[in-house]
């Protein structure tokens, strides 16, 4: 059995193991097929390096999940209702594990990851519980016309951000691998991602709820930015997808740094607001998600946290902390009643 | 004034006074069991020893020990065992 952690962002669906293996894929499905002469020969590598969707065949119907805008029209879901599944979701998970795992039928315990507002929200154990009906049970399709399945056996649904408090301080199978002072200290994550801005604080393995919080000020203030810059020097608006890309391009033009600056200093006051005068308390501050790639953004939080620290690919570190909390479900489910299974 | 402080047990305790001989191999556990208590729950680890307790709540958790099940206990903060 092998232990996966799960963030589902709305940017990017990112899937990792526990022996450090990522695969990143857009979070944008569309129905459709790619033409065959475009896809004749394609092999995994040579799929993501031509940045071609995945094509994951579901019952009768095939949607293209990733990398879609040239193929067709993608369905955008940014609403909170997807976590709980659906063909999309279901199209999405099946193409990030095939990224991950290849062809063949796979075993798991998963770990996954949820905004912290939504965990935080009226309906949040309405909607852990519809996560892991959608999770817990087997996965099968066709990725690329190759046969794909996954059985997840086990799944905890977690704050995204503790994913990368895990990726700091957890080894591949799950056990802390730093020293205990390091443990018992107060470090806060936070959290960039394409439409949510997560702070989170831990202190010797206890949520600190004063200093945790979950707002919407993610990426997309500077994509909505970008779109109204463009629309006014240019007459033209990107959608949001399109002006995240852009900007991911083309960042360091200056009406992308301008829309980045904006974004930045929205981000900065919502963490020194949440942070407050703990942030001297803290021995580290973890920055994580795929707003964190932004230079503007992560230069401006370095500012204002001397102590923070960068992981080695912040958009993935979520996920990968998230798959090594999975190996403990499995070590449980060794040792003894695991109490996960559906 | 009233009087202060605890009032008088009607009866005065028993005092009794022993004095161990361990082995440190033989009676390894013991000595190691006494030692690790914490301060001042010596007597009540005898006592409840005494009487059959499990003694284990007596002694300090190991660190490691702390950590892992601090680990699992926030792994639960928001999802609690289905």
């Amino acid at each position: 059995m092998i232990a996966i952690g799960i963030d589902p962002g709305f940017g990017n669906f990112k899937i990792a193991d526990a022996s450090g293996r990522v695969a990143v894929i857009p979070s944008t499905v569309g129905v459709g097929e790619i033409a065959p002469a475009l896809e004749t020969g394609l092999g995994r590598r040579r799929r993501e390096a031509s940045r071609l969707p995945e094509a994951v065949r579901l019952g009768n119907l095939t949607y293209l999940a990733g990398e879609v805008e040239r193929y067709a029209r993608p369905a955008d879901r940014l609403d909170m209702d997807r976590f709980g599944g659906g063909p999309e979701m279901e199209a999405l998970l099946l193409a990030a594990a095939f990224r991950l795992l290849g062809e063949g039928e796979f075993e798991a315990a998963a770990a996954v990851g949820l905004p912290v507002h939504v965990l935080r929200a009226p309906d949040a154990a309405e909607t852990v519980s519809s996560v892991r009906r959608w999770l817990v049970g087997e996965h099968r399709g066709e990725v690329n016309g190759r046969s794909f399945a996954l059985r997840i056996r086990a799944v905890r649904v977690l704050a995204q951000p503790l994913g990368a408090f895990f990726a700091w301080g957890l080894d591949g199978s799950g056990r802390w691998a730093r020293p205990s002072t390091d443990f018992k200290a107060r470090v806060a994550v936070i959290d960039v991602g394409f439409n949510t801005l997560d702070i989170f604080a831990v202190e010797a393995g206890e949520v600190i709820q004063r200093f945790t919080q979950g707002g919407t000020v993610g990426v997309r203030r500077a994509a909505e930015r970008l779109a109204d810059l463009m629309r006014a020097q240019r007459g033209w608006a990107p959608s949001l997808r399109e002006a995240d890309a852009w900007l991911r391009g083309n960042g360091e033009e200056e009406i992308g740094r301008q829309a980045l600056e904006t974004a930045a200093s929205e981000i900065v006051t919502f963490c020194e607001q949440a942070l407050g005068d703990t942030a001297p308390l803290l021995r580290a501050v973890l920055l994580t998600g795929g707003g964190i790639a932004f230079a503007p953004i992560r230069e401006r939080l370095m500012r204002r946290f001397p102590n923070a620290v960068v992981p080695a690919d912040p958009v993935t570190a979520n996920a990968l902390g998230l798959a090594r909390f999975a190996a403990r479900l499995i070590r449980e489910r060794k040792d003894g009643p695991a109490g996960t299974e559906a | 004034m009233g009087r202060r402080g605890r009032r008088p047990k009607p009866q005065r305790p028993v005092r009794v006074v022993v004095t161990l001989s361990l082995d440190p191999v033989r009676d390894g556990d013991l000595v190691e069991m006494l030692t690790r208590a914490p301060s001042g729950t010596r007597a009540a680890l005898v006592k409840a020893a005494l009487r059959g307790a499990d003694l284990r709540a007596f002694l300090p958790v190991p660190e490691e020990e702390a950590i892992e099940a601090a680990l699992d206990r926030l792994g639960e903060s928001f999802d609690a065992d289905v």
